[in-house]
């Protein structure tokens, strides 16, 4: 087997074995999305409009709070010391691992929100732009969580270090996939935010691996 | 080596940077002093009064400068931090460290004299605006990249890892400004298009005065700032101590 595609199964199977990741996000996600009808207004009208911004900031912080271990362990155990020794490519192995981590804790959440779109009164014809956004935006946004957990990697308790340092980099990220969304529902065109969002995601997806590779580096000083 | 490069590459070096820096700086300050002081009397006393809004386009002498600035001094960092990361200068990160809180303290009166100037002249303080977002999320990156420079014990890893941070954030700054933009054309007509399309000279020639000014008085600090920050980084070099002893 090509031992990438090995690396990949491997951390699949790493991850998924160890449970808590994949649930407490998923938890998380579902309960903050319950707390926005309590709180504001259970009028379907306003639960509409709301949808999708609530959907795309939930999973945002989902998200976020999530990947705060995601090279913790590695880090721990010298496993990053070695990727960084390996004459093989950091880069190609980030993003598998970034890519691994969010198979296993971002593909049950855009799963998990068609229920939240009934939840919150989102016209259900709108449900496929909704997805589409979120499968691009979750890939973006967990590699910019990644970025964040790459560098604080050496530091304890720094969950919200990283949101705080990578939630104003992703504002962008934010208005074009909530906004996507939006527009599907009020009967739009969405396409040009899908594009826009579609545009950041590759370019993300392009850059960001070398500066996470830079930023492991850097916590052992090399 | 050309005279040129053989001035950076001794630039480069803290000593020399330490020495160089003190006669630099005070010709920057007192730059910025007779700017400041000729621009304040050319835009306080000497320009009319705006026909629409009185006397309050005065608060712009600030208002403009300060975004100006904040601006400035993030590329001033980002283009430390890519020296920094590139060729290892260890001057390069102390001048990214220092400039921070400078450009966070622009940007926060950037953001606090544009909101008072918002409230009489288009009756609200805060519109989510591509420029006044862009400015709150430049804001927020300042706050991530001094926090994260000092969460670490080793002072080197920081200065690195929030190196990174401003790349990442130089890159993002115009995204987010086009974002806003972009959303703010969808939903509602912008609120303003900057200010009246053509200044009057009287009113613009004190403007440039006191950006120009503004400029030196971030140059003067930041050379002043990044002193000490020399001065803490290489505390255990011979050259400090005789600094210090002197």
């Amino acid at each position: 087997m090509n031992p990438w595609i090995r690396f990949f199964r491997t951390e699949v199977g790493l991850s998924w074995r160890e449970r808590r990741r994949v649930l407490l996000p998923l938890v998380f996600f579902v309960i903050v999305a319950s707390l926005f009808p309590l709180a504001m207004s259970p009028r379907p009208e306003v639960l509409k409009l709301i949808a999708p911004g609530v959907i795309w900031v939930d999973a945002m912080l989902a998200i976020f709070l999530g990947l705060e271990s995601l090279f913790r362990q590695d880090y721990e155990e010298g496993v990053l010391e070695q990727w960084i020794l390996s004459p093989s490519s950091l880069e190609l192995r980030v993003f598998l691992k970034v890519i691994s981590f969010w198979t296993v804790t971002s593909l049950p959440l855009i799963a998990m929100s068609p229920i939240l779109v009934l939840w919150l009164s989102f016209p259900v014809r709108a449900l496929v732009v909704l997805l589409v956004g979120l499968f691009l935006g979750t890939i973006t946004l967990s590699f910019l969580g990644a970025l964040g957990a790459a560098l604080t990697v050496s530091l304890r308790q720094s969950g919200m270090l990283v949101a705080i340092l990578l939630l104003p980099v992703a504002t962008p990220i934010l208005i074009f996939g909530a906004h996507s969304a939006l527009l599907a529902s009020e009967k739009q065109n969405p396409r040009p935010a899908l594009y826009l969002l579609a545009t950041l995601f590759f370019l993300t997806v392009g850059l960001v691996p070398k500066a996470i590779s830079t930023a492991l580096k850097v916590s052992y000083e090399v | 080596m050309t005279p040129f490069s053989l001035f950076f590459h001794r630039l480069a070096s803290p000593p020399y940077f330490y020495e160089l820096s003190k006669p630099w700086g005070r010709v920057f300050a007192w730059l910025a002093l007779v700017l400041i002081l000729t621009a304040l009397y050319g835009g306080l006393w000497l320009a009319p009064r705006d026909f629409q809004q009185g006397n309050g386009y005065r608060i712009m002498y600030v208002h403009v400068p300060s975004a100006w600035m904040s601006l400035f001094v993030f590329m001033v960092m980002a283009v430390s931090a890519f020296v920094g990361l590139i060729w290892r200068l260890r001057l390069a990160y102390a001048v990214a460290a220092a400039s921070a809180p400078l450009g966070a303290a622009f940007t926060a009166v950037a953001l606090v004299t544009g909101s008072l100037w918002g409230k009489p002249m288009w009756g609200t303080y805060w519109v989510w605006d591509a420029r006044l977002t862009s400015e709150l999320i430049l804001f927020f990156l300042y706050l991530g990249f001094i926090t994260l420079n000092r969460s670490f014990e080793d002072q080197q890893t920081g200065d690195r890892a929030a190196a990174i941070l401003a790349l990442v954030g130089a890159i993002d700054v115009p995204i987010v400004h086009y974002s806003v933009d972009w959303w703010q054309t969808l939903h509602q007509g912008s609120s303003f298009k900057g200010l009246t399309s053509e200044i009057a000279p009287a009113m613009l020639w004190p403007l440039l005065v006191m950006m120009a000014g503004f400029t030196f008085y971030y140059g003067w600090l930041v050379l002043w700032r990044t002193r000490s920050e020399i001065l803490l980084r290489e505390s255990d070099r011979e050259w400090t101590r005789r600094v210090i002893g002197s």
